[in-house]
């Protein structure tokens, strides 16, 4: 198990028009998805972790475009499907379990026929063995009295139950692959934890290989096999997850390790950071988008190609600095 | 769904004016029943007259019961305005999701076809259209549905927009949930209660508009009865019998007023201004 990617993306490149102009949000994006697998990915507030997710989905905005690249699933462009063909994979074999859980359901419609109706888009079953698999499901997400909660708005519940709901949902279709865009960001603390347990708990139970979302960097270090940091488009840094927290290559991993909350205070050695803003990356040329922001940059930084480089197995840096 | 039962009833203009509009609605359905003489039976012995026990309003220039006339022309009125609503509705319903949800070319063709149409005003352009199909209840109903259905598809069409953007229409897309699906199941609830809102705000215009047709005699035709046509009818006859003019104008004006406060009523109680 785990050796067969499901998913691989290769190359992926994302323009989005705007009104001034072309960005290009994602940039030579390549990862794969295997089974039972946590794929982590991490990065700032536009750094392109959305938009690749969405096109996994081929939901993209109209304003964005894949100009360049493939996304393989079971060894099938998932950029040539047709929109019905898409529609049918959607939910049943790449489910997405959604940022902000408040806002994903429908508040005039009960818990219950959410689910109901999108176990019934995909299976031909009756409304009356759709509920029997909703109970099951919730109460595998340790959801007290299920029975009721089908019966429930989605403003009785709260964000952690609706999440949990969510994810009884995604995982009721026994997808393949999962993505969960920053599933726990909206939730405090004790939520996250049992949100996190139990996404393990369906890795291991069903074999799901899972696309983590998240700019939280201990929701990574619990869950990841392996993690992507993505930067101005661009994913900086691959490595195993405990690779790439003990020995971080690119500078800008460095500095988003280091501006974690410690329980001891440290000086911050990330002034130059935070004093010069993000990156414009409208009509930017192929310079490292770190450039600007970098402490250890120099003259040689500015002709770099950007390429990919292996410094150990698995571990792939894309900077002429890393140390 | 209780809060909104509250809110209604404790609306005073509200329970007045449903009050109007349930009674209009009797008018409209009985006639028969309620009317005290055959509105259409012409009695040249006793035109002009004041109110009698036997003709509660009077009669007209041709001898007509005015009350009779009055309840018979609820029914021609209120029945078109709202069947003028609803096939309105029904054209603008489904074009205005479609274009809003479709979004693209389809709804920038759309919305250019409708900045062309709104360019002229409603009523010239639904008297041009009388003016080529030739006058009559059903062309004129026909008429308004084709100049109208433009200002509510684009309206709804808006509500589209705002709501296709939700969270949770996102939601059922990445479940794979069918378009239509979601339109019918997802969209529709969440724009309905705004479109009744403005389906009843706007009703009283429709019979205003109707009225003001019949009253150039571009509606129903004679011996019909209908408020506006009546107005038209009491006009040589002004200075003699003034009430002639003023019993169709106050069942306009009130069915009106009862309409609109209906609506703002209603859109008050659905609260519909903080969404």
């Amino acid at each position: 198990m785990g050796q067969q990617p499901i998913l691989t993306v290769n190359n992926l490149n994302i323009d989005v028009s705007t009104p001034y102009g072309v960005t290009r949000t994602v940039r030579d994006v390549s990862f794969k998805i295997e089974a039972g697998k946590v794929f982590g990915l991490v990065g700032e507030s536009g750094s392109g972790k959305t938009m690749t997710c969405m096109s996994l989905l081929n939901l993209l905005p109209d304003e964005a475009k894949v100009v360049k690249g493939s996304i393989q699933f079971r060894n099938k462009d998932i950029l040539n499907y047709s929109e019905e063909d898409m529609r049918k994979v959607r939910g049943s074999e790449i489910a997405t379990i959604m940022q902000n859980p408040m806002t994903a359901f429908n508040p005039v419609r009960t818990i219950g026929r959410h689910f109901i109706e999108t176990l019934r888009t995909h299976l031909p079953i009756t409304k009356h063995q759709a509920r029997e698999m909703a109970v099951a499901y919730l109460e595998k997400m340790d959801l007290p009295y299920p029975k009721n909660l089908l019966k429930q708005y989605p403003f009785q519940l709260s964000g952690g139950m609706l999440q949990r709901v969510m994810i009884a949902i995604t995982m009721s279709l026994n997808p393949s692959i999962l993505i969960a865009d920053e599933p726990t960001t909206a939730l405090d603390a004790t939520n996250q934890l049992q949100i996190l347990k139990q996404l393990n708990w369906l890795r291991k139970e069903y074999d799901t290989g899972i696309l983590l979302v998240s700019h939280d960097l201990g929701v990574i270090a619990q869950l990841a096999d392996e993690v992507a940091v993505m930067y101005g488009g661009y994913i900086v840094e691959k490595a195993p997850v405990f690779k790439l927290f003990n020995r971080p290559m690119h500078p800008y991993t460095r500095v988003l390790l280091e501006s974690r909350i410690g329980l001891t205070r440290r000086k911050t050695k990330i002034v130059k950071h935070i004093s010069v803003p993000p990156p414009n990356l409208i009509n930017r040329e192929n310079t490292c988008p770190f450039l600007e922001r970098c402490e250890d940059a120099d003259h040689t930084c500015s002709s770099y190609n950007l390429e990919l480089k292996e410094y150990e197995k698995d571990h792939l840096v894309r900077c002429l600095k890393s140390r | 769904m209780k809060n909104v039962k509250r809110k209604l009833l404790s609306h005073k203009l509200m329970m007045i004016s449903s009050m109007i509009i349930f009674i209009m609605t009797l008018l409209a359905l009985f006639p028969p029943f309620l009317a005290p003489n055959d509105p259409n039976l012409i009695d040249i012995t006793h035109k002009l007259q004041g109110s009698s026990s036997k003709f509660p309003l009077g009669t007209d220039h041709l001898g007509r019961c005015i009350l009779s006339r009055l309840i018979y022309g609820t029914r021609t009125s209120l029945g078109t305005a709202f069947l003028v609503m609803g096939l309105t509705m029904m054209i603008s319903i489904p074009l205005g999701i479609y274009a809003g949800f479709r979004g693209g070319w389809v709804d920038y063709l759309f919305m250019r076809m409708c900045d062309i149409l709104m360019a002229f005003p409603s009523l010239l352009l639904s008297l041009a259209l009388i003016g080529i199909l030739g006058p009559g209840l059903g062309n004129l109903i026909l008429a308004m549905v084709l100049v109208h259905w433009v200002f509510y598809a684009r309206v709804i069409r808006g509500m589209v927009l705002s709501v296709k953007e939700q969270n949770f229409i996102l939601a059922a897309k990445v479940c794979g949930t069918p378009r239509l699906v979601i339109v019918i199941k997802h969209i529709l609830p969440a724009i309905i209660s705004q479109v009744v809102v403005l389906v009843f705000m706007d009703i009283g215009g429709v019979v205003l508009a109707i009225s003001s047709f019949s009253f150039l005699g571009f509606g129903i035709q004679p011996p019909g009865a209908e408020w506006g046509m009546m107005i038209n009818d009491s006009k040589p006859f002004f200075r003699n019998a003034p009430s002639l003019m003023l019993y169709p104008g106050m069942m306009i004006l009130i069915v009106v007023v009862a309409f609109n406060l209906f609506g703002e009523a209603l859109r008050d109680a659905l609260d519909l201004r903080r969404e």
